[in-house]
C-alpha cells in the first residue's frame, strides 16, 4: 500500500497556519458584514500557496495534484469559518472545466485559475436547491448559428457574486443536457445574493432571461454533460461533507478546551464522567466521520464513476455526524454558547447549511440504498 | 493510507474464499455443536488452514508464518468470519495470544508456543476477568507466588470461554501485592492439566460454547511459566488488548447479517419498504465505516503506530454497528427473529454481548475522554 499522509499532514498544517492567521474569528465576522463578504488578502494568500491550481493539471501550470489532496484544506477552510471562492473555483468551475481539458475555454481559463488571477463558480442545482434537475432551460438561439438562448433561475451558486466565469446547467426542449460555461458580466444573467443564516459563506440565485451562449461557451452537451453534472455533484457532495467534518472538528477542539478550564461544583466540567462521554462520543463521530470522507475521497480519485455509493454514505454520515457534534459541544458549552459573541452559532448554521446542500443526508441515504440493492419498486 | 487492496492481497482473499468455500458448509455459525465438537472442529480445520499457511500468513516464518503482509491476516481474519468463524477459540490465540508471546516471550516459550499455534492444534483460554474484576480489570486478586522454582496460584477467573476444552490459559495474576495495582501484575502460560484448577460452566447466551468459571487451589507451575518480567504483566495485557480489540472482524459478521437479511427480505417481498430499506442503509453503511476503520488500526500497526487512539474508536464504532444490524433484523424478520439459530437470534445474541465483551463501551469512552482528549480525571 502506498500513500500521501506525510504530503497531506504538510498542506493541513500549512493550510490551518494561513487561516489561523487570515481567518480569525473578528475577521470573520468583519467580512460577515461586507456585501459579497470576500478578502482580497485572503485569495492572494490562496494564490501563494498555490491552493486555487491544486487539483488542476500541470499542462495548465496547476500542482497535479487529486481532489482528496484539496480537500484537506476545503476543511480546515470549515474549521476556520472561511469561503472566499476557493471552493466554488476549484471544486466547481475548475472541475468543470477541467472535464474538457480540450476546451478553448479549458485552456483559456485553467491557467488564470491556477495563478490566482480567476475566480469561478457554478449553477447547477434547481431554483429550491435541488440536484436532480437544473433550473435554466435552453433553447436554440435565433441570433446566433449553433448557440444556445437560456432562461430560468438556479439556486444556490457558492461563492457566484465574486465568480469571474459561471458554469451553468441547462436542459434542452429535448430534456437533454447542457454544460456552458460564461463571463459573468454576460447580458441576460442576473446574480442575486441570497441572505443566509449561515454568515460564513455567501450563496446566489443565477437568473437568466434570454441569455445568448455562443457556440464557443458550449463545454459539453447530452450524455456527456449529464456525466460531468453528475461528476460536478458528486464533488460538491464531498467537498460539503469536507468543510462538515472541519466545523465539527473545531466544535470538538472548543467543547474540549472549554471542558478544561470551566469549573463548577469546585471542579473542572471535563472531569465529570458525564461530560467526558460526549466529548468521547464528539471525538468517536468525527473520526470515523474523518475514514469515511478519507474512504470516499479515496475512491473518488481512484475511479469518479465508481465512487458514488461512497460518496453519498460520506455526505450523509459526516455531516449529521457533524450537526450531532456541533449541537452536543454547544449543550456543552452552556449559556455562553448561545451568545452572539461566541462562535458555537456560527458553526451551527455553517453544518446546518452543509446538512441540505447538494443534496440532503435523506437522498444521499436513498441513492446508497439504491445503489447497493435494486431500487425500490414504488 | 491507501484503501485499496494490493494484487497479492486480492489474489490471497480469491485463493483463501475458494477453499472455505469448500470447506465450510455456509451455515456453519448455526449449526448446534457440542463444546467438545466444536473444538474437534477446529483443530481439524486450523491444521488445513495451517498446512496453506492460511493460518498465520503474517507471523515471521520462523515461527510458522510466511512473512505476508499485515493486512493478509486482516483478509484471513475476515474471511474467517465471513464462514461463520470455524476456528472458533483460535481466533485468540493468532490474533493476540501468540503476538504477545511473540512480544515478550524467551527463546524456548517462543519455539514451543508459537510453533504450536501457527500448526493450529493447541486451544487457548483467556484468564483475566475475575468476579470483582470486570472494567476494573487492574485490581484483579488472584494470586501467584513464587516458592523455589514455581509459583503457586489461588483464585477465581470467569467469564472464561472454552475453558473445558482448551490447553492452555493465558492468565493474568497479582505476584505484587504491595505494588500500586498496575504495576504488580504477571502473564503466565498455564497448562489446562495443570492439578488444583478446576473448570465449572456458566451458561450463556450466545451459544459459542458456554462461559466458564476457574477456581485455582494452590495451583503450582514451573517459574518457566511466567511470561515477560514479573511484574509488567499489565503493560502486556494492554497491548494484547489492543491486538484482542481490533482483531476480530466483526464488521465482517455485520454484512454476514445485512447479507442474509436481505435475501429474506427479497423472499418476502419487503425490500421495497422506504423504512426497511433506511434502515439497511443505516446499518450497512455503519458496518462500512466500523471497516475502514480496522483498517486504519491495522495500517497504523504497520506504521509503528500500536497505540493509535483509533482502535478505540473502532471498538465503539463496532459495537453501535452491530446494534444497528442487530435492530434491523428484529424490525424485518418480526416474530421470526426469535426463532432459535433464525439469523436473527444469531445476531440478536451478538448484539446483546457487543458492548460488553472486549471492554466495555463506557470505558473505551473513558480512554478516549482520557488518553485522547486529555480531560482530567475525577478528583
Amino acid at each position: 500500500m502506498t500513500d500521501l499522509d506525510v504530503d497531506r499532514d504538510e498542506l493541513r498544517a500549512a493550510a490551518r497556519d494561513m487561516l489561523g492567521a487570515a481567518s480569525a474569528s473578528a475577521r470573520v465576522r468583519e467580512l460577515a458584514a461586507t456585501p459579497d463578504g470576500f478578502d482580497e488578502d485572503l485569495w492572494r494568500h490562496f494564490a501563494e500557496m498555490g491552493l486555487p491550481g491544486i487539483e488542476i493539471s500541470e499542462d495548465f501550470d496547476g500542482a497535479g495534484a487529486r481532489f482528496g489532496d484539496l480537500a484537506v484544506v476545503l476543511t480546515e477552510l470549515g474549521s476556520h469559518l472561511a469561503s472566499n471562492g476557493l471552493a466554488a473555483t476549484t471544486v466547481l468551475g475548475a472541475g468543470a472545466l477541467a472535464a474538457v481539458p480540450r476546451h478553448p475555454r479549458a485552456r483559456a481559463w485553467l491557467p488564470r485559475v491556477a495563478a490566482g488571477t480567476a475566480r469561478a463558480s457554478a449553477a447547477l442545482l434547481s431554483a429550491a436547491g435541488e440536484p436532480g434537475s437544473p433550473g435554466l432551460l435552453a433553447s436554440r438561439s435565433p441570433s446566433a448559428a449553433g448557440g444556445w438562448r437560456v432562461s430560468g433561475s438556479s439556486g444556490y451558486a457558492p461563492d457566484a457574486s465574486i465568480a469571474d466565469l459561471l458554469v451553468l446547467r441547462a436542459l434542452d426542449p429535448n430534456g437533454r443536457e447542457l454544460l456552458l460555461a460564461i463571463d459573468r458580466d454576460t447580458p441576460g444573467l442576473e446574480v442575486t445574493p441570497t441572505p443566509m443564516l449561515d454568515i460564513t459563506r455567501r450563496f446566489s440565485d443565477i437568473t437568466a432571461s434570454e441569455l445568448e451562449v455562443g457556440e464557443d461557451g458550449i463545454l459539453a452537451t447530452g450524455a456527456e454533460a449529464t456525466a460531468i453534472v453528475r461528476r460536478l455533484l458528486d464533488r460538491a457532495a464531498l467537498a460539503t461533507a469536507a468543510d462538515a467534518l472541519g466545523v465539527a472538528q473545531r466544535a470538538l477542539d472548543a467543547t474540549v478546551g472549554y471542558a478544561k478550564t470551566r469549573e463548577q461544583f469546585g471542579r473542572l466540567i471535563g472531569s465529570f464522567q458525564a461530560v467526558k462521554h460526549r466529548c468521547a462520543d464528539m471525538f468517536v463521530a468525527v473520526t470515523t466521520a474523518r475514514i469515511a470522507l478519507e474512504e470516499a475521497l479515496d475512491c473518488y480519485d481512484a475511479a469518479p464513476d465508481d465512487a458514488t455509493a461512497a460518496v453519498s454514505r460520506a455526505k450523509a454520515y459526516t455531516c449529521d455526524a457533524a450537526a450531532q457534534i456541533v449541537e452536543d459541544g454547544t449543550d456543552m458549552h452552556g449559556g455562553i454558547g448561545f451568545t452572539w459573541e461566541h462562535d458555537m452559532h456560527l458553526l451551527i448554521k455553517r453544518v446546518g447549511l452543509d446538512q441540505a446542500l447538494f443534496g440532503d443526508s435523506r437522498t444521499h441515504r436513498r441513492r446508497a440504498a439504491d445503489l447497493t440493492w435494486a431500487p425500490a419498486a414504488s | 493510507m491507501d484503501f485499496n487492496w494490493t494484487e497479492e492481497e486480492s489474489a490471497f482473499r480469491k485463493e483463501l474464499r475458494a477453499f472455505l468455500d469448500t470447506l465450510v458448509p455456509a451455515d456453519y455459525d448455526s449449526f448446534a455443536l457440542s463444546e467438545e465438537e466444536w473444538a474437534a472442529n477446529s483443530k481439524r480445520f486450523c491444521g488445513l488452514l495451517a498446512e496453506r499457511g492460511y493460518l498465520t500468513p503474517s507471523w515471521p516464518a520462523e515461527y510458522g508464518g510466511r512473512d505476508a503482509s499485515a493486512f493478509e491476516q486482516v483478509i484471513v481474519a475476515e474471511e474467517m468470519v465471513l464462514h461463520g468463524e470455524p476456528r472458533a477459540l483460535q481466533y485468540m490465540s493468532v490474533n493476540y495470544i501468540g503476538p504477545t508471546i511473540m512480544m515478550a516471550g524467551n527463546a524456548e516459550q517462543k519455539e514451543y508456543y508459537l510453533r504450536r499455534i501457527s500448526r493450529g492444534d493447541v486451544l487457548w483460554c483467556q484468564g483475566f476477568s475475575e468476579p470483582d474484576s470486570g472494567s476494573d480489570l487492574a485490581s484483579l486478586r488472584t494470586r501467584a507466588v513464587r516458592d523455589s522454582g514455581e509459583f503457586v496460584i489461588n483464585g477465581e477467573k470467569i467469564w472464561t470461554s472454552g475453558a473445558e476444552v482448551a490447553d492452555f490459559c493465558f492468565l493474568l495474576a497479582r505476584t505484587d501485592p504491595d505494588a500500586p495495582k498496575h504495576r504488580g501484575l504477571s502473564l503466565f502460560l498455564i497448562p489446562m492439566d495443570s492439578p488444583g484448577l478446576e473448570v465449572r460452566k456458566v451458561p450463556g447466551v450466545v451459544g459459542e460454547g458456554a462461559f466458564h468459571y476457574l477456581v485455582f487451589t494452590d495451583v503450582r507451575v514451573p517459574a518457566s511459566t511466567l511470561l515477560g518480567n514479573e511484574n509488567e504483566g499489565w503493560s502486556l495485557v494492554r497491548r494484547a488488548l489492543v491486538f484482542e480489540r481490533v482483531g476480530v472482524a466483526k464488521y465482517a459478521r455485520g454484512s454476514r447479517y445485512l447479507d442474509r437479511f436481505m435475501a429474506w427480505a427479497r423472499d418476502h417481498g419487503r425490500i421495497g419498504d422506504p423504512v426497511i430499506r433506511r434502515r439497511f442503509a443505516e446499518a450497512a453503511a455503519a458496518v462500512e465505516m466500523a471497516r475502514v476503520l480496522a483498517m486504519k488500526v491495522a495500517d497504523d500497526r504497520v506504521k509503528g503506530r500500536p497505540d493509535s487512539p483509533v482502535a478505540y474508536v473502532y471498538r465503539t464504532a463496532s459495537i453501535h454497528a452491530e446494534r444497528l444490524v442487530m435492530e434491523l433484523g428484529i424490525e424485518l424478520l418480526g416474530p421470526d427473529s426469535l426463532v432459535e439459530n433464525s439469523p436473527a437470534d444469531r445476531q440478536l445474541r451478538w448484539g446483546m454481548t457487543a458492548g460488553v465483551a472486549g471492554g466495555t463501551a463506557e470505558m473505551q469512552l473513558n480512554t478516549i475522554a482520557r488518553q485522547v482528549l486529555g480531560l482530567p480525571r475525577a478528583s
